[in-house]
């Protein structure tokens, strides 16, 4: 039986401007679900990621994120950018940006125990915990990513939305962090925009292929055969078999764009 | 002539190093927000802008015969309009920064100059504004210093999060419920308060290097936030009391001698900390 749905996106139009980013977007995901995000550069992706988050309201079509508007459920929704763009000369120590994602315009004054407490399991959690006191700046890009995320789990965060969140680490890094969020996914929601295949066979339940439009298929039904846009064409992404490989992830990766939906078969 | 033998003596320079006291408590917090957003000019156009409340002051005081409009009075409002301008235009219309903060400096100066051209008499007490005259101190003053400290301290201590969380990563404060808007707003006319307080020790021209020598000095010698408040306000009350102490003897001007001797400390931080990392 379908679990109930955490996102519903129904006939979503989003543009910047008189450019269409965006068009008739429909597809749901369910709780517990682990949906990568794939498709071209431009395709649309990051826009998504942003019109879940409330940051940009579409132009036409309903979202619901966590059964309300999304810039209304933003406090139960954890994200992590693809790399955080920051002053290395800001000094902040690892535990004063966990904390931070227990700061809103209510919470004046300074943290709680509990809030300290919190950034400190948080940091436990995602393989960080001796690294409280340690200066922000000097950490690895696998480590600050471990960082956002251990503050994106400080608001309990019933939905996780990671923009690339491995693009601007190491291999081994980026391994490290695949096997965090596999762990992760057991309790939550998460949508991951990534270029990375090997998250989509290993870690994804569902895949969300966006290029203009979008659509949603189970892992099952990609790993038997392909992944079909809805913009039109179908791409080969997987082959099935006991060691699911990529057969041509240039079509899904490097794809430019399609053009109106539709509009290529 | 022994400064720290008169200071026992003379009510004049216990009022400047209670005014030196009040000063560096703002100005060594404020500063090291100041410093570490990298928002050092942000502070030099509030406190240029500050001669136009000075200015006006002096034309009213002295050419429409209002006594109460003080240039402390002056002073402060001037700070807190040129904040509001820079906020209306950076925030609110997304104006360049530096467009704005240009506008605001030299607007500021302008209208100032008119003021004073306006005002009849000589005016003896321009150096004052320019340099500061932290030896010319009164009790009322302090106690406006006094209120000014308490308003930046209490308005950081239930905002300093929100603050931090701005300072680093604006985009994610925002995500993370933060009113971005309203806290920078918040940081400007903080910032303009201390420039206040600092005005009357170093004079518009110098409050500057006194907001931001010491706080920037600290920034060398301590990596968290907090620490570095507390060495900044440390390092700004000695060379504003050891800046007071070297210019006593000799006459110098007291608010040059203050930054002269911050920027010597800064110096021998840089110097200190690239020794440090050689051995």
């Amino acid at each position: 039986m379908m679990s109930k749905s955490v996102i519903a996106v129904q006939d979503v139009c989003f543009a910047y401007g008189g450019q269409e980013v965006l068009h008739n977007v429909s597809f749901e995901v369910p709780a517990c679900a682990f949906v990568a995000v794939v498709g071209p550069n431009g395709g649309g992706k990051t826009t998504l990621l942003k019109l879940l988050l409330g940051e940009l309201t579409p132009r036409f079509g309903t979202m619901r994120v966590l059964d309300g508007e999304p810039a209304l459920v933003r406090q139960r929704i954890g994200y992590v950018p693809q790399a955080l763009r920051f002053d290395p000369g800001f000094p902040v120590s690892v535990r004063d940006v966990v904390l931070m994602g227990r700061v809103n315009w209510r919470s004046i004054g300074p943290y709680r125990a509990e809030d300290r407490r919190a950034a400190g399991a948080a940091l436990a959690r995602v393989g960080m915990g001796t690294y409280e006191r340690r200066p922000f700046a000097d950490l690895s890009g696998g480590e600050r990513q471990r960082v956002l995320i251990a503050q994106s789990l400080l608001c309990a965060p019933e939905l996780l939305l990671l923009d690339e969140p491995t693009a601007s680490v190491d291999p081994v890094a980026a391994s490290q962090l695949h096997a965090l969020f596999h762990e992760l996914k057991s309790d939550r929601t998460i949508v991951m925009v990534s270029h990375n295949l090997s998250v989509v066979t290993g870690h994804a339940t569902h895949v969300l292929c966006v290029n203009r439009t979008a659509e949603m298929q189970e892992l099952a039904e990609v790993a038997t055969g392909t992944v079909r846009l809805a913009a039109g064409g179908d791409l080969a992404l997987l082959q099935h078999g006991p060691a699911c490989h990529v057969i041509d992830s240039s079509a899904v990766l490097d794809t430019p764009h399609l053009g109106a939906p539709g509009g290529r078969k | 002539m022994s400064f720290w033998h008169d200071l026992l003596r003379f009510p004049f320079l216990q009022y400047a190093v209670l005014a030196a006291v009040l000063a560096s408590v703002a100005g060594g917090v404020m500063g090291s927000l100041v410093v570490v957003r990298r928002t050092t000019y942000l502070a030099g156009a509030i406190s240029h802008c500050v001669l136009a409340g000075l200015g006006l002051a002096r034309f009213l005081q002295r050419g429409c015969g209002v006594e109460w409009f003080t240039p402390m009075l002056g002073a402060s409002l001037a700070a807190v309009a040129a904040a509001a301008l820079i906020a209306w235009l950076t925030v609110q219309h997304r104006q360049r920064t530096d467009t704005a903060l240009s506008i605001v400096w030299a607007s500021g100066m302008a209208i100032g100059v008119s003021f004073l051209a306006a005002t009849p008499g000589y005016q003896d007490d321009l150096m004052s504004y320019l340099f500061g005259s932290i030896l010319l101190v009164d009790p009322a003053e302090l106690a406006l210093m006094a209120g000014l400290d308490i308003l930046v301290l209490g308005i950081i201590g239930l905002f300093y999060n929100q603050l931090l969380a701005v300072g680093f990563q604006p985009e994610l404060a925002r995500l993370r419920g933060v009113r971005v808007a309203a806290v920078e707003t918040v940081f400007l006319l903080l910032t303009a308060l201390t420039v206040v307080l600092l005005v009357k020790v170093a004079g518009i021209v110098l409050a500057l290097a006194i907001m931001t020598l010491p706080a920037a000095t600290a920034g060398l010698l301590v990596r968290r936030l907090v620490p570095m408040m507390v060495v900044a306000a440390v390092i700004c009350f000695a060379t504003t009391v050891g800046g007071l102490a070297l210019s006593y003897g000799p006459g110098w001007p007291p608010g040059a001698t203050i930054v002269e001797l911050a920027v010597v400390v800064y110096l021998a931080a840089v110097a200190w900390r690239r020794w440090r990392r050689k051995s």
